[in-house]
């Protein structure tokens, strides 16, 4: 594998996490709690602890969200 | 089956294991900076908190790798099991530590990109003695990663327990990763017999017990023959042999039941508990709630529902005594469905 492709490779994961983090602070201000009821009014260290999952699984969390809006 | 999600439900058990485990940190950190320093104080500061960390982390990998087989095979060590999860958490965190370091000292002065270095730096993958072994280790450590950041019952919810729990069962292949990591990279360059007893014995401990475990299971399910069959009720025990506020554990028509006797009653549910498949027949009735052995999750016996608030279900069965001789219908009633305990009467 050339340097190209695994920097190519980094840069789309990269970008996927980013867009990961940005969706994670919206969801847990906004969405969470709409998703599943069990985590309403759970604490900020809480929130904080599955922050580095939510920008890792953000899309399945994205599509329930919209399923739960619709 | 948090109604309520908090970051960590402390207990006083909890509190003691986790004790228990930093004290044993300390120590194995202490033993093996001291080794080292005796017998090979040449190494810099980085070096020594790389393999630290690395030792720390590939023996606290073993160890909970062993745990589930030896609870298995012997009950008394089912408190370990407890709170498996924060040694999870805190191997991770070694492992962590040793990967980035790693990185740091080998990978990032360079003008490549460290990440890319990992990959590039060497390309003999079909040399053993010179394999490289940074790729086997940065694998093994997103696998740990994926594992520590979904440590949360929030993550086994939401994820279902179905893919949680294949997500978690990876740990075999990154442990696998890392046995290779260690003998192409480190005993490599380390030329002595006893690091590579202490691989092997590892690793042929924690497949010998997974091996002996599956072993007991696969013997324990042959001797579940069941042949007196009467409308589909299969006799499976006897009144007495289930101690009052216990369960026996049967597997019939490939179902895993567990059948309850409490207040001068059985009830029969599904053996498997949903939050990490425990054996619930080898916890107890507490409360009036079937109490799981691994983590306290519980159950109604009679609908084999969590109390409310709680939403977990597991499927119920239909129980006969006759003559002090217990039958059990191994057809499944949907999840929390109501059965009527079976009243013992002599």
């Amino acid at each position: 594998m050339s340097e190209q492709t695994i920097m190519l490779i980094l840069k789309i994961v990269g970008l996927y996490l980013l867009a990961g983090a940005i969706f994670s602070v919206i969801f847990l201000l906004k969405g969470l709690e709409k998703v599943d009821a069990d985590a309403k009014g759970t604490s900020w260290s809480f929130k904080l602890l599955i922050f580095p999952g939510l920008c890792v699984f953000w899309v399945k969390f994205l599509l329930d969200w919209i399923k739960v809006k619709s | 089956m948090g109604v309520e999600y908090a970051g960590v439900l402390w207990n006083k058990q909890k509190k003691q294991y986790d004790k228990i485990m930093a004290f044993a940190i300390l120590w194995m950190v202490i033993l093996f900076v001291v080794l080292h320093l005796v017998f090979q104080p040449d190494f810099t500061a980085e070096t020594l908190i790389i393999r630290t960390s690395a030792f720390v982390a590939f023996t606290l990998l073993n160890f909970i790798l062993i745990i589930g087989p030896l609870a298995r095979l012997q009950p008394a060590f089912l408190p370990l099991l407890y709170n498996r999860r924060h040694l999870g958490v805190t191997m991770f965190f070694f492992a962590a530590i040793h990967g980035i370091f790693s990185i740091i000292q080998f990978h990032a002065l360079g003008n490549i990109n460290p990440i890319v270095s990992v990959f590039l730096s060497n390309t003999k993958y079909e040399a053993i003695s010179e394999f490289p072994f940074q790729v086997l280790g940065f694998f093994a450590l997103i696998i740990l990663f994926l594992m520590a950041i979904t440590s949360h019952d929030f993550w086994l919810k939401n994820l279902s327990p179905k893919f949680w729990k294949g997500l978690h069962m990876m740990v075999y292949l990154a442990y696998t990763l890392i046995v290779l990591h260690v003998a192409t990279g480190i005993l490599q360059y380390e030329n002595n017999l006893l690091y590579w007893m202490l691989l092997i014995g590892s690793f042929g401990l924690v497949a010998g017990l997974h091996l002996a475990s599956a072993w007991k299971e696969r013997k324990w399910r042959k001797t579940q023959v069941y042949q007196l069959e009467k409308d589909n009720f299969f006799e499976v025990a006897t009144v007495k042999e289930i101690p009052d506020n216990c369960g026996k554990g049967i597997w019939i028509a490939d179902q895993n039941i567990a059948i309850f006797k409490y207040n001068n009653c059985l009830s029969a549910v599904n053996n498997v508990c949903r939050h990490q498949m425990g054996p619930l027949a080898e916890g107890q009735v507490v409360e009036g709630c079937i109490t799981c052995p691994w983590h306290g999750y519980q159950y109604q016996p009679e609908d084999g529902q969590s109390p409310p608030p709680f939403h977990e279900k597991l499927e119920t069965y239909q129980l006969a005594v006759l003559n002090g001789k217990i039958w059990v219908n191994p057809d499944p009633m949907p999840e929390g469905t109501y059965v009527a305990p079976i009243k013992i009467t002599d």
